[in-house]
């Protein structure tokens, strides 16, 4: 057996939100890799494997648009003052020599009780510099090493999705619930299935992936690829030093693709029957022709979006660590998650702009402090009609989170209250009008080991 | 309650302060209610529990158009409109008495009264509303969100309508089941929602209307629920001689635990004779292995 540092290849990318139990285990597959001049089978190298646990469970402890009632169309309740399973993650980590492989078991009671795949990357590293356990493929919470270093990964399958700094970020690091609203509305659950190419050198970071464009909790197709076309998404950003204690991270995004309309089938023409003076009767009046309609083609259209973040970080003696990091992004057809669009049948391009400003205060360590305002409009040139007019209507959203947490080691306890401000309900005017929807949460978090 | 005397002042500063106080503006908004308790639904309004802000200082209703005052308990999709004084942007409408009430949007005007916009929508009543007369409440709604001087039209609600013939067969039943009526004629057709008429047409020539029978609805078919719970078989222009069987099934019951279904026969409006039954989803599957149909009633017309 050869050791891992005489080859001089670092290990492959470790567990980025949850660190793992490893077995060490020879023997696995055939194969050679050529290090040098020293000419090693990979069967002969050890693997290791991980496994991680990381579980959420929320009590919504009150949320004011909850009913003891269920959607009339759907069958599905509209009481969400509930204990519910948030994230339930099992997650394997296996690794040998330059190549890994990670598998994420997602449950959760968020829609219904569910069970699916949520990560299941191969990662090839090419090249590597870094010193063993160091580089988390499309992680923001990577610590570059102050010495200058490359590392390049070829990744594959179910993963991340490298756009804005919210997607990167995990779970475990987030001081408050959830991601923010436009982040959630253009990248859904933040996982698609594609290809990526990681290259960190020195202070910077640039992931580019090429991917179906319908993330896991997309509502129609997530999975799948209704277009030819994929998504070319990529982010690059720079995590450097100001400092014995500042540390600044900028990055941008951009993300390019295809979206999806579907066609319809055709319709015949029928005979409508309205009883007008609801006597019961068929009257000649009261018969009218619907015309019927051919069969439409599915169409695609292009969506595009850009985001820009910038973090700063303060490192406090013994209070601990201050966050302070602001995103914004636009987008043209691009919400897959809260409002999704479909420009073919609105007869235009939707602009969507939407970012989100945190501030973060560890207390210790043993708590901390997080505020967090995120704004999201999804359709910056929707209308209303009025009495005599077309009208503009204000469509957008924020929610203001506020959250404090106890924590323990790696587990958490977070208690959040969530103020919404948006356009969903009706004034008695008929003006769009805020939805009453603020929410007061606890969370108990814990990830294992 | 909704009364139609109650004025209501809202106050305009407690909505800006709480603007400012953004934590303590929890209370601003419209709440998620959508009032499926109350008595009166209106198709594509919006509901508000509670009493009206009554100002009396904003536009009037015009006229109201209700059509046919009389009509049946747990009626669904009932038209209603009316003329709206000009600068009304909504129309407020309640049923006396009921939990709450529903705004809805103002349409632009028609040719009639090109100043004066109009609303047109659809009205659904709770079986739970007594039999007897009623008022709907109307008031027009400015783009301030005053309210004017309150109308009112009148109605009654009566039992469930039997069609007027020589003979019918009505099936009613009291959840949100889909249940289905079918009657096996004396010639051995069968008239139910996959052949609503007894009617036998030969190429070419009319349907013979006499001694036909017609089915007149398939209520909460595939479980999109109408709320009628009523399907009816009549027999205007006569009736042949024989057996008429009258069977009960039911395809689905929507999520609900149990059915109470009655069949009834009338003649000319004279009850003929009743049959009742519960169905749960036990005694369903069961009825399902034997054809899925209840035999509930046998007619014999001399």
């Amino acid at each position: 057996m050869v050791s891992l540092s005489s080859l001089a290849i670092a290990e492959p990318p470790g567990p980025s939100e949850l660190t793992g139990n490893s077995v060490t285990t020879p023997e696995f597959e055939t194969g050679t890799h050529n290090t040098g001049g020293a000419t090693t089978r990979l069967k002969d190298k050890p693997f290791k494997l991980s496994t991680s646990l990381f579980l959420q469970n929320d009590w919504v402890i009150t949320r004011q648009s909850s009913e003891d009632e269920i959607d009339r169309s759907t069958g599905t309740p509209l009481n969400e003052t509930r204990f519910l399973l948030r994230r339930g993650r099992l997650r394997i980590d296996g690794s040998r020599g330059p190549i890994s492989g990670r598998f994420e078991l997602d449950a959760n009671t968020v829609n219904s009780v569910t069970l699916r795949p949520f990560e299941a990357v191969v990662s090839w590293r090419i090249l590597s510099s870094l010193v063993p356990n160091h580089t988390i493929p499309f992680d923001a919470t990577f610590r570059p090493a102050l010495s200058r270093h490359v590392d390049i990964t070829l990744n594959g399958g179910l993963m991340r999705i490298p756009f804005g700094f919210e997607s990167s970020e995990t779970d475990v690091n987030r001081p408050v619930l959830e991601r923010s609203l436009v982040s959630r509305a253009l990248m859904a659950s933040g996982r698609d299935l594609g290809i990526g190419l990681n290259v960190v050198f020195d202070i910077v970071t640039l992931s580019i992936a090429y991917m179906n464009g319908e993330p896991l909790d997309e509502n129609r197709f997530a999975g799948l690829d209704p277009t030819v076309s994929k998504d070319v998404v990529g982010r690059a950003f720079v995590d450097a030093p100001l400092g014995s204690r500042l540390k600044l991270q900028a990055g941008f995004s951009a993300a390019s693709g295809t979206g999806f309309h579907a066609g319809t089938a055709a319709i015949k023409p029928t005979l409508l029957w309205t009883d007008g003076n609801e006597n019961g009767l068929v009257e000649q009046s009261e018969l009218s022709t619907s015309a019927g309609s051919p069969a439409t083609p599915s169409k695609s259209y292009s969506r595009a979006a850009i985001g820009a973040n910038i973090e700063f970080r303060y490192d406090w003696p013994v209070l601990g660590q201050t966050r302070c990091v602001g995103e914004l992004i636009r987008a043209k057809n691009y919400d897959r998650g809260i409002l999704p669009v479909d420009p073919i049948s609105q007869g235009r391009d939707v602009r969507e702009l939407g970012g989100s400003i945190l501030l973060s205060q560890e207390l210790t360590r043993f708590g901390q402090f997080a505020a967090r305002y995120a704004y999201y409009d999804p359709d910056a040139d929707s209308t209303r009609k009025g009495t005599r007019f077309i009208l503009p209507k204000n469509s957008s959203m924020s929610l203001l989170s506020v959250a404090l947490a106890a924590r323990f080691s790696n587990d958490r306890l977070l208690l959040e209250y969530d103020h919404n401000r948006d356009h969903l309900a009706r004034s008695l005017t008929g003006i769009p009008t805020r939805l009453r929807d603020d929410t007061v949460t606890l969370r108990m978090e814990v990830a294992l080991p | 309650m909704i009364a139609s005397s109650h004025l209501w002042l809202r106050s305009r500063w407690l909505p800006m302060l709480s603007n400012v106080a953004f934590f303590v503006a929890c209370t601003d908004g419209t709440s998620a209610d959508h009032g499926f308790d109350a008595n009166l639904n209106v198709s594509g309004g919006t509901f508000f529990r509670g009493d009206l802000p009554i100002s009396g200082k904003g536009p009037s209703v015009i006229s109201l158009y209700l059509t046919r005052l009389a009509f049946a308990a747990g009626y669904v999709g009932k038209s209603f409109s009316g003329v709206l004084e000009e600068n009304s942007v909504a129309a407020a409408i309640a049923l006396e008495g009921d939990v709450g009430y529903f705004s809805v949007d103002a349409k632009p005007p028609g040719a009639e009264n090109p100043t004066a916009p109009i609303f047109e929508t659809a009205l659904s009543f709770s079986r739970d509303v007594a039999m007897g007369e009623h008022r709907l409440l109307v008031w027009a709604i400015d783009a301030q969100g005053q309210l004017g001087s309150m109308a009112t039209t009148s109605f009654t609600l009566l039992e469930s309508e039997v069609p007027d013939s020589d003979l019918a067969i009505r099936l009613t039943w009291d959840t949100n089941a889909d249940l289905d009526l079918s009657v096996e004629i004396p010639n051995g057709i069968v008239i139910s929602s996959a052949n609503p008429s007894s009617a036998v047409t030969a190429p070419g020539q009319a349907p013979e209307i006499n001694q036909t029978g017609l089915l007149d609805r398939d209520s909460n078919k595939d479980c999109d629920i109408d709320g009628i719970r009523q399907e009816n078989v009549a027999f205007v222009h006569g009736c042949a001689s024989g057996h008429y069987r009258v069977y009960v099934s039911v395809p689905s019951l929507c999520g609900e635990t149990a059915v109470h279904y009655r069949v009834e026969a009338f003649a000319r409006s004279k009850l003929l004779g009743t049959a009742t039954s519960n169905l749960t989803a036990t005694t369903r599957r069961a009825s399902a292995m034997q054809n899925g149909k209840t035999l509930a009633l046998d007619v014999v017309v001399p």
